[in-house]
């Protein structure tokens, strides 16, 4: 049985205070859409990985202000919300290769760090669940490391930085700090820098030539003679 | 089952049997498939071999070519311009290098142009969405490169040319993989946080039809972990990005048939914009959200094949584009989030694809096509496939395996999309399976380059000016791409376009602009007595109204 | 339950590195919060200015969490400013239970704090769980040759409801010197303030008071000044023309009399055996 053979149940919902009545199930973006908006800003990837669609909403009388990405949050009866499809924020330029690794580089291009009242505004508001405020704790006292890795799973959506009363950007600072540790803390692939060196000496480019050279029979045997790794 | 389970009662009757069969399982290795079984699984049951899909090209440099219905309609199309409403004298943007496309690819190619000495203000990117929207961002699993000693180029070659069929375009292939290692330390030097242990050795994985672990990942955001540092990086050096400009035809000389820019529409602002470049490179990515037999997808929201209509129609050749690339673990349950990406890496951590029973039905590590199509076999062929109550149906992916096998916590470490994703919902994979089903991926074919990322025509010749990367290009992947190739062509076609398209502009002026190619087309059009209702590119898919309400796949009635 | 604040973890690492090793050697067990934000340095005045002490009041809940599973209510900390912050907005949610009630309210993911836990100075701790005695006992190279100034900065004593000690005549520091068999020289301005964070704004004035503290406890006699915040420290060590002397904290003269050389810094430690009279170790 299709949807449009059931009797599909309603809710009511408000996008910017209008009000639509959408079937119950479906996710903030596709709801928008059957209301009969058209996205430009505020849908990317659709899958949560993005964060273009950043939205905010309350349900009904409660006073409570939640977040979510639309395209993975289910509507409910009462959700009173709109999309926040972009954050005001220049991006600081910065040569990479020219600066130190350590927390007060991060503090240096981005002092206002230091304003952080830890109200964890931040932490509640984000729609990965990431501790945000303690990734920004953790610059203020030197922790590189730990930023990095509380900060990994940040989608940049920017509402955390809407909502900050200290008025940090938090995912660029993020970006800045991951692209330090990347960079010049985690230790480097020494098997990797081998073989860029063999290749660059040419040690398969003979091999390599026979190969794209060969029948497809030729190569159906050797696909099918290799041995697997397990 | 201990915890409360969102999973509806007929659904949970078959996660006991998946729990029952588990232990015997973990011992159990389903065995590998001969290439006779292989060549009829494909045959009778991936949706590439459907006959009613597809039809031959009437028209242009690849008459003939054989492509998916989808595809026909908008490559068969009338432009959404009437040149005489637009006035090329008055140039907007112009730039040496015109980067049309704002993924991974168009990144990569910006910063070796700038690498190559091309000055940041004179290279342009124009992305339909925001810079960085692009199927890159959501790719999961990984990267490939033979970096470690037990593995080589040789080997990753042989890989890719299996997995593609032999239809891939060697040359291509072995661009491909030689320059695969270079890649990864280019990345690794930008500062992208892949997964090491310890001593800083890479940790690599298993990928389906890969014969060694070389899949370089970042737990299981690698796309957009890479994506999000060459957009820091591109940023960071000045070069200019203009976003909800998506080109909506490119532009040639009239005499020469160079490529020589772009017509630009602001889709907010509703403008169109003249953007000459010297070099043009096409970055456009795939076509997912043409939906190709109804299937859901992967693909972010502008994913709908512009680039390929734009470069047919200036004499582009295209190839392989009757291999539609359906990723064989696309969500299947809860309805919010079908199609969307369940990354192969699951099965790479030791996952298995189980059916209703609770049994094995394919060794979870072919090559993508081969296990989408044994999933189709299992739900429509055998019915051993699990109902939803929307009636999508599916398998089971037995990701509490990777508990058991890797220790706990391994999901919420290495996993932690898939964990969120599904946690969202209320489902917790690491202590029930979750349930998939093939999700159309990835354009396997495209515009056909040479190993310079040039172009070519219909006689194989480059098309002057004209370069193209990444996904809206065919013949590296043959019929069939592998995991974490793609991360890979990206990256390493965009370095070469970039560096060929800044090489190009030394000795050249800029070009002419005109839209005489728009003209001769619309003739061919008229010749093969196309409809004229039907236009091209599609820009945006259309899902006002009850389009957005998921779609049954129409696929193999009983 | 320890708390170290920023400071300790960046700038100050000696000062936390010689405590903990000093407070094992006296048989106090100091742990670390495990999860734990900036105090926000500096206690608000502005009576309804209820943000500025969230920060602070959470520190309290996570040790006031912490504490069930160690079984103590008692939260130490080594920075004078932290202590301060943390002692005062303890006192302070104590009687008001109003603002209590709005910052618990606020702070709706976490558990109300209920007033429970106690806010230490390490040096309390060092004076009332292990006495004088102690210190004397534990001290395997006494410091007789080292004429030490104590500087106790402000933010230790006053206000002085939550003070460590009389806020114009103290002389707890002075006792754990003479414990550890060094003289203690009780200079008039040892308890003057080091001009605290005037040192961002104009440097000028931060050197000028440094430089009259340094003046009066040469003058007095001293030939090493003991601190017990990171900030005074920075600003006692600015460099001043015509009063130089070293600067240390004071459980770095601790840990040297104690005998653990190896936590010290290399440069500290060669200052403190060079005023001994000692070879460099």
């Amino acid at each position: 049985m299709s949807n449009e053979e059931k009797k599909l149940k309603m809710v009511r919902i408000y996008i910017m205070g209008k009000m639509y009545e959408v079937p119950e199930g479906l996710t903030i973006m596709k709801a928008m859409e059957y209301a009969g908006y058209r996205f430009i800003r505020g849908c990317g990837c659709r899958g949560g990985f993005c964060g273009a669609c950043a939205t905010i909403y309350r349900i009904g009388n409660d006073y409570k202000l939640y977040t979510g990405l639309a395209c993975q949050t289910t509507v409910q009866d009462g959700m009173y919300l709109v999309q926040i499809p972009f954050v005001p924020a220049e991006k600081p330029k910065y040569n990479i290769e020219k600066l130190r690794p350590t927390a007060s580089t991060v503090l240096y291009i981005f002092p206002e760090i230091t304003r952080c009242v830890a109200c964890n505004t931040c932490t509640k508001s984000c729609p990965q669940n990431l501790e945000v405020m303690d990734a920004i704790q953790s610059l203020i006292r030197g922790d590189l490391i730990k930023a990095a890795e509380l900060s990994f799973d940040c989608i940049a959506c920017g509402i955390c930085s809407m909502r900050c009363p200290a008025e940090i950007v938090h995912y660029q600072v993020f970006q800045l700090v991951r692209r330090l540790y990347g960079k010049y803390l985690a230790k480097k692939a020494k098997h990797l820098e081998e073989r860029v060196n063999e290749i660059l000496q040419g040690k398969y480019a003979e091999e390599l030539e026979k190969l794209t050279k060969m029948s497809v029979e030729e190569l159906k045997k050797l696909y099918q003679s290799r041995e697997i790794e397990t | 089952m201990a915890h409360e389970s969102v999973y509806p009662e007929e659904m949970r009757e078959s996660i006991e049997k998946v729990e029952e069969t588990r232990d015997r399982r973990l011992k159990e290795a389903f065995r590998r498939i001969t290439p006779e079984e292989k060549d009829e699984l494909l045959r009778k049951w991936h949706p590439d071999f459907r006959p009613e899909g597809k039809r031959p090209l009437k028209i242009g440099p690849s008459k003939g070519l054989v492509v998916p219905h989808e595809v026909a309609d908008l490559i068969e199309a009338y432009p959404l311009i009437d040149p005489s409403q637009i006035d090329l004298s008055r140039i907007d943007y112009d730039v040496d290098i015109l980067i049309i496309g704002g993924g991974g690819a168009g990144a990569s190619a910006a910063l070796w142009a700038h690498n190559s000495g091309i000055p940041a203000e004179r290279i342009l990117i124009a992305t339909k969405l925001r810079f960085g929207d692009a199927n890159t961002k959501m790719a999961q699993g990984g990267i490939q490169a033979a970096d470690r000693p037990n593995d080589s180029p040789i080997l990753h070659f042989i890989d890719v040319m299996g997995g593609g069929h032999y239809a891939n375009k060697p040359e291509l292939v072995k661009t491909l993989v030689e320059n695969a290692p270079f890649i990864i330390k280019w990345l690794e030097d930008l500062g992208v946080m892949f997964d090491k242990d310890e001593e800083g050795n890479m940790i690599e994985l298993p990928g389906g039809g890969t014969c060694r672990k070389r899949l370089h990942a970042c737990k299981d955001y690698t796309g957009l972990e890479i994506m999000r540092v060459l957009m820091d990086e591109v940023l960071n050096r000045g070069i200019k990005v203009i976003e909800f400009s998506p080109a909506i035809e490119l532009l040639t000389d009239p005499d020469t048939g160079r490529v020589t820019g772009a017509v630009l529409w602001n889709l907010e602002t509703k403008e169109y914009y003249i953007a000459r470049g010297k070099a043009v490179i096409l970055t456009t990515g795939g076509f997912g959200r043409l939906h190709i037999q109804n299937f859901p997808t992967t693909n972010h929201y502008g994913a709908t094949m512009d680039g390929v209509v734009m470069a047919y129609r200036v004499g582009a050749r295209l190839r392989d584009l009757d291999a539609t690339q359906y990723h064989p673990t696309g969500a299947a349950y809860p309805e919010q989030i079908v199609g969307l990406l369940v990354t192969e890496k699951v099965r790479g951590l030791g996952a298995q694809l189980v059916n209703v029973d609770g049994e094995q039905f394919i060794y979870p590590l072919e090559p993508r096509d081969v296990v989408a199509a044994a999933i189709i076999r299992e739900c429509y062929g055998r019915n051993k496939g699990v109902v939803t109550p929307t009636g999508m149906r599916g398998v089971w992916l037995d990701t509490p395996m990777i508990e058991i096998i890797h220790g706990e916590g391994t999901i919420k470490k290495s996993l932690a999309a898939i964990y969120r994703m599904f946690s969202r919902f209320g489902i917790d994979p690491t202590k029930e399976p979750i349930l998939v089903f093939p999700t159309l991926h990835y354009m396997n074919g495209g515009v056909e380059i040479n190993v310079n990322a040039q172009v070519l025509n219909a006689k194989g010749e480059p098309i002057p000016g004209f370069f193209a990367a990444g996904e809206v290009c065919g013949g590296v992947h043959g019929k069939n791409r592998l995991m974490g190739n793609s991360l890979l062509e990206i990256t390493v076609f965009g370095r070469i376009a970039g560096i060929s398209a800044a090489k190009y502009v030394q000795n050249v002026e800029p070009g002419k602009l005109s839209l005489k190619h728009i003209e001769r087309y619309v003739e061919m059009l008229k010749e093969a007595k196309i409809p004229e209702t039907r236009k091209s590119p599609m820009i945006l898919p259309e899902y006002r109204g009850e389009k957005v309400l998921s779609r049954a796949i129409s696929l193999f009635k009983l | 339950m320890y708390f170290p604040g920023c400071t300790l973890k960046t700038t100050a690492v000696n000062y936390e590195e010689t405590a903990l090793a000093v407070a094992s050697k006296l048989g106090i067990e100091l742990i670390e919060l495990e999860r734990w934000n900036c105090c926000g340095v500096v206690f608000n005045l502005a009576a309804d200015s209820v943000i500025h002490h969230i920060g602070a009041v959470r520190d309290l809940i996570r040790a006031q969490e912490m504490s069930k599973k160690v079984n103590d209510n008692r939260l130490v900390t080594l920075c004078s400013m932290c202590y301060n912050v943390l002692k005062r907005v303890n006192e302070l949610v104590k009687i008001d239970s109003e603002k209590l009630k709005t910052m618990n309210e606020f702070m709706d993911e976490e558990e109300n704090y209920e007033c429970g836990i106690e806010v230490l100075h390490f040096i309390e701790v060092i004076r009332d769980l292990a006495g004088y005695e102690k210190v004397k006992e534990n001290t395997a190279k006494p410091l007789g040759g080292l004429k030490v100034a104590p500087f106790y900065g402000c933010t230790l004593l006053r206000p002085k409801e939550i003070g460590i000690d009389n806020p114009e005549n103290p002389t707890v520091l002075e006792n754990i010197i003479e414990s550890l068999g060094a003289e203690a020289v009780s200079f008039p301005y040892r308890i003057k303030c080091c001009s605290a964070y005037d040192v961002v704004y104009d440097k000028k004035i931060a050197e000028n008071r440094a430089k009259e503290i340094k003046k009066a406890a040469i003058r007095w006699g001293a030939n090493i000044i003991a601190t017990t915040c990171p900030l005074c420290h920075y600003n006692l060590s600015l460099p001043t023309r015509g009063a130089s002397i070293p600067v240390v904290y004071f459980t770095e003269l601790m840990a040297y009399a104690f005998g653990l050389e190896n936590v010290l810094n290399p440069e500290v430690r060669k200052v403190i055996s060079s005023l001994l009279g000692e070879g460099v170790k």
